[in-house]
């Protein structure tokens, strides 16, 4: 490769130099003015403008934009100005043509220099900032023209000239007019406006000033106002023909200031101009009253359809005038206080159409008549109905009320006094009650369909005081279907419809809670009073609670869940459940059998149900503290003898009377669960240490706390030998877990197995008492034994002895003993055997002793003695609480305060509680006030 | 005993309280004592008096320590001997029904304090002016309950 150095490509200067011809700049503006001069003059034919574009361009090109540019100026400027000189020597009206002329050449001049010169427009003059080139035109022209002082004014005056010309009436150039004016506005809006507009709005103002007086002189309001319209609209044409738009509401303004604003209250008292007011009201009279005529002559039938079309015409004639009568309506009428068009057009209707003698009473009977066409099942025509009821409330509600609603509701009244007479005469309740609904339906749906909305309660307010509550208490009282029938029979549909339609009524609802009140309180007090029922505890609770259910029903289905009448049901089995005594020891008894045997194989859930309405029962009770005593029997009872269905049951129960009373309560109850785990541990305890007993008699123990069981102090009775070996040996082994307690054997509530041999060798296992086995247990030593013999080796206390021996001697089936002499009730002489022909079908023999299910008359005075000596402390405590924290009261405060505490737990009784205040009085709990009697005062 | 022997805070009836009511009358001698006494009972008979001596009377009854309340027959004795001679009507009828019903065995301060007040405020035997809904204690109440049975 050679060392040739690589040349890289460059571009060099223009070889051959330009030569500037020192005079170039000279030479090319002589062409361009040439041109100019040209164009001026009319001959542009001539020109090359390639050319002339082309010398333009090189001028800017060789930087003599400067030149070129003032060149431009100073041979516009004095074109212009020779311009200038023969439109000023324009003779009058051809004045403005020839500006017109010359502004129309100038502006086509323009064009071509601008043409010519575009590259400097681009170019230069943006660098320069200078004026481009029409711009500069349009302020050359501007300033040498409109503004040359012989043209000026000139213009203007011509201009406003020919304005008041055309203003007098004469016709003008309105096109030569529309091109000045143009050309002003294209020289820009300052030029516009301060040319012509200012001064123009200016003449014009002083023009309708002295006009509006002339007129206001001289004219009525009417005609005024009419010229005053027409020279409105004149200026608002004189805008859209040769003005700039925005001048209208300029010029406007002018005209409504100098002709309607300063002269309104003028105008508005002029005299006589409320001659087109009375002229409406005399006119639409005139009018109506034939309206009346042909209204009135309408037959029958068409009556109501020709009201109606009347109506309409006139609405319709009503709103064109209107319209017309518009200026009226807003100036006149308000100034005035007369009554605006529309509304007189409406009250002359009504006083010439609707209170016309002989359409008024018409028009009422017709529309009542078919109301009650309506009422007695006729259909009529509800759209007629609807629009003619439109057109009295569009005449305004008192014409409504005044003329339709008042009688219609008068009339009404009168109708449904008739036919709930008749009604309740020969319909039993449930079908008069059907018929009333049906009727306060209708009238809701007549409104609906063609009465004011307000009319509604109106109506229904009617119905209800002349269907229901003119009738309530014959109603309710009807024979054989009144409310206490409905009540017995569950007529939830009748019941239902009572209820809705009497809660529409004052009292109502009062009335009918009153009677079902006394009603479930008699047959309530009935029901608990009746001895026939109280032979069966668990029936009577039964019977209770399916009162309950019935009511529960009834309010729910038929009285909307009513609040008031759930508290009515309660208070009321409140007050029947309390008026015997024995409710709380039944209810006991209910709960007792339940869980014995009646909620075997009962799920979990239907258990609470009986349980939760057992609680409801309970909660009406007032002695909660008798129920208590005998809930702790019973269960006691069922405890120890094994015999309830279902611990959960149980302790479900027990947890609903500690969330209802607390947890004192049920302290004891739950106690005497926690005896029997707690034996049961015990027991196992007591054989695990003496493995040697396996065969003998076996012995179960329940250890009783004292004080939680309903125990009675009761004598021992004398054990068979087996088994006091086996409790003496309990009581070491107890006695040595459990340092420092007692036990005493309660032989009254124990029971036992025993295996027995009869005669002919039949074997059974008898299930009997402790005392029962204690007797049969003598008979392994001797066959004969008399009553003494027996009540000395046992010593059983005699009443319980004789219904022992009863229960085994006299009770067919399990007589194990023999009796002589053969008798239903034991004596003191008689002898007993074993009964060897004892047979029974079954292996196991239950020996029941015979015991009251229910408290026996004696039993019932000593529980209610408990009753009432466990109450003592509760009322002293309570007072004494009351009194701590009031430190003194008076006596009917103390009664009422402690009443209100124990109310949970039982009704206390005043006398009771005046003792117990006399007894803290005299142990020095309380004083009596010296001087006020009534009070008494806490001792700390 | 005799109303006379009791001065109002000195009370008399033991022996110590015997000297100290001799003392307090300045009746060294037997003939000093009788001219005393219409004085003393005078004094005694005094409203403003009396009440204390009537409450008085009961606390002298209570022999024993601890004794709260009279038995029934010693208050009929004390009701006619203290009240007998300003309100006769009313201990007779007291005392008779104290004596026919069971519902009381004896008699407590503060019943023998209401039957005084009693007497001097409740019209007898109209009882028109008895309140049972006034803290009357509860003897008062079956008194009055009685009387009116025994009058119709």
């Amino acid at each position: 490769m050679s060392n040739q150095k690589k040349r890289n490509f460059q571009i060099e200067a223009f070889k051959h130099r330009v030569v500037v011809d020192p005079k170039y700049a000279e030479k090319t503006w002589n062409i361009l003015e040439h041109a100019i001069h040209e164009i001026y003059n009319h001959n542009a034919s001539g020109l090359s403008f390639e050319e002339l574009y082309r010398n333009a361009y090189n001028m800017v090109l060789h930087k003599f934009g400067d030149k070129l540019y003032s060149g431009l100026v100073t041979t516009m400027t004095s074109h212009l100005k020779e311009i200038s000189k023969s439109i000023e020597d324009a003779q009058g009206g051809l004045f403005l043509e020839e500006l017109h002329r010359k502004w129309d050449d100038h502006n086509k001049a323009l064009q071509m220099i601008r043409d010519i010169l575009m590259y400097m427009d681009r170019t230069y003059i943006p660098s320069t900032q200078k004026t481009p080139v029409h711009e500069l035109g349009m302020n050359l022209w501007r300033d040498n023209i409109i503004h040359s002082s012989k043209i000026q004014t000139r213009l203007l005056n011509t201009l406003l000239e020919l304005v008041l010309k055309e203003r007098t009436g004469e016709v003008i150039n309105r096109g030569l007019m529309r091109n000045i004016i143009k050309m002003l506005m294209d020289l820009g809006s300052s030029v516009y406006q301060g040319d012509f507009e200012r001064p123009f709005l200016e003449v014009s103002a002083e023009f309708y000033r002295g006009e509006s007086q002339k007129f206001i002189e001289c004219c009525d309001c009417g005609d005024y106002l009419k010229k005053a319209e027409r020279r409105l609209n004149e200026e608002m044409e004189r805008v859209t023909h040769y003005l700039d738009a925005q001048s209208e509401t300029k010029i406007t303004n002018v005209v409504e200031k100098e002709m309607i604003a300063n002269h309104m209250v003028r105008l508005i008292q002029m005299e006589n101009s409320g001659l087109l007011y009375s002229g409406l009201v005399t006119t639409m009279t005139s009018h109506l009253k034939e309206i009346s005529k042909s209204i009135e002559d309408a037959q029958g039938g068409l009556f109501l359809e020709e009201l109606h079309r009347k109506w309409d015409d006139h609405n319709k004639a009503l709103q064109m005038i209107r319209d017309i009568l518009m200026y009226m309506d807003r100036t006149y009428i308000p100034s005035t206080q007369k009554t605006p068009v529309h509304e007189l057009g409406m009250n002359l209707w009504r006083d010439n159409i609707i209170h016309s003698s002989k359409i008024q009473t018409r028009l009422l009977n017709t529309l009542l008549e078919l109301v009650l066409k309506e009422r007695t099942g006729e259909v009529i025509n509800r759209g007629l109905m609807r629009n003619i009821i439109k057109m009295l409330m569009d005449l305004g509600s008192s014409v409504y009320q005044g003329d339709f609603e008042r009688p219609f509701l008068e009339v009404s009244a009168e109708f449904y006094r008739g036919e709930s007479q008749k009604f309740i005469e020969c319909c039993d309740c449930g079908d008069y009650l059907k018929k009333a609904e049906r009727r306060l339906n209708e009238e809701m749906e007549r409104v609906t369909h063609y009465l004011d909305a307000q009319s509604e309660t109106k109506i229904t307010n009617v119905v209800e005081k002349e269907m229901i509550a003119n009738h309530m208490v014959r109603l309710i009282q009807m024979e054989n279907s009144g409310l206490v029938n409905m009540l017995l029979d569950d007529k939830y549909e009748d019941l239902g419809r009572m209820y809705v339609l009497f809660r529409r009524v004052q009292d109502g609802l009062l009335k009918i809670r009153e009677v079902m009140t006394s009603h479930i309180r008699e047959t309530g007090k009935q029901l608990v009073t009746d001895p026939e029922r109280l032979k069966d505890p668990v029936e009577f609770v039964q019977r209770l609670l399916d009162e309950k259910d019935k009511y529960d029903n009834i309010i729910t289905l038929s009285f909307n869940n009513d609040k008031t009448f759930q508290n009515a049901l309660n208070s009321s089995f409140e007050y029947f459940i309390n008026l015997n005594a024995r409710s709380p020891e039944f209810i006991s008894l209910f709960v007792d059998e339940k869980l014995r045997k009646g909620l075997k194989g009962v799920s979990e859930e239907d258990v609470e149900i009986i349980l939760d309405k057992v609680m409801m029962l309970f909660r009406y009770l007032q002695e909660k503290d008798v129920f208590e005593k005998y809930y702790k029997q019973h269960l006691a009872k069922r405890l120890l003898s094994g015999k309830t269905v279902s611990d959960d049951a149980e302790r479900s129960l027990i947890v609903k009377l500690k969330t209802e009373c607390g947890y004192q309560f049920t302290s004891k109850l739950e106690g005497m669960f926690t005896d029997m785990k707690t034996s049961q541990d015990t027991m196992h305890g007591f054989y695990a240490s003496h493995p040697e007993l396996g065969d003998g008699p076996t012995l179960t123990v329940q250890v009783l706390t004292t004080g939680s069981w309903p125990t009675q102090p009761s004598a021992t009775c004398n054990l068979p030998a087996e088994m006091s070996v086996l409790c003496e040996k309990f009581r070491a082994y107890y006695l040595g877990t459990h340092t420092g307690r007692r036990l005493s054997w309660q032989t009254n509530m124990g029971t036992a197995d025993i295996k027995a041999t009869f005669g002919k060798g039949q074997k059974h296992e008898l299930n009997v008492s402790t005392y029962q086995m204690c007797v049969l247990m003598l008979f392994n030593n001797a066959d004969r034994l008399n009553y003494k013999e027996i009540e000395q080796a046992t010593e059983i206390p005699a009443s319980d002895l004789k219904r022992c021996l009863q229960s085994m001697a006299c009770v067919k089936g399990k007589n194990v003993l023999r009796k002589e002499p053969m008798s239903k009730d034991i004596g003191e002489d008689d002898a007993f055997f074993v009964n060897d022909k004892f047979t029974s079908k079954f292996y196991k023999v239950k020996i029941g002793t015979v015991v009251a299910q229910k408290e026996s008359e004696p039993e019932k005075q000593e529980t209610r003695q408990r009753v009432e000596e466990d109450r003592k402390p509760q009322i002293e405590a309570a007072i004494v609480r009351i009194m701590k924290s009031r430190r003194q009261l008076d006596h009917n405060n103390i009664i009422a305060e402690v009443t209100k505490q124990l109310q949970s737990r039982f009704l206390a009784n005043p006398t009771e509680i005046k003792k117990r205040i006399e007894s803290l009085i005299e142990r020095d709990f309380l004083e009596r006030d010296n001087s006020d009697r009534k009070l008494y005062r806490y001792l700390a | 005993m005799e109303e006379g022997k009791n001065v109002k805070e000195q009370k008399v009836g033991r022996l110590e309280e015997w000297r100290r009511g001799l003392k307090a009358l300045r009746a060294d001698t037997v003939n000093k004592l009788k001219k005393a006494l219409p004085e003393l009972e005078k004094e005694v008979k005094r409203p403003t008096n009396f009440v204390d001596f009537y409450s008085y009377a009961f606390r002298y009854c209570l022999t024993e320590e601890k004794q709260k309340s009279i038995d029934i027959e010693s208050i009929c004795e004390l009701l006619d001997l203290v009240l007998g001679s300003q309100f006769r009507e009313q201990v007779d009828f007291f005392v008779e029904y104290l004596k026919t019903q069971n519902d009381y065995k004896v008699i407590n301060n503060d019943q023998w304090m209401g039957f005084y007040r009693f007497c001097n405020e409740i019209s007898f035997p109209d009882f028109s002016n008895y309140d049972p809904e006034l803290a009357w204690p509860l003897i008062l109440d079956n008194f009055v309950e009685w009387m009116l049975a025994k009058q119709s």
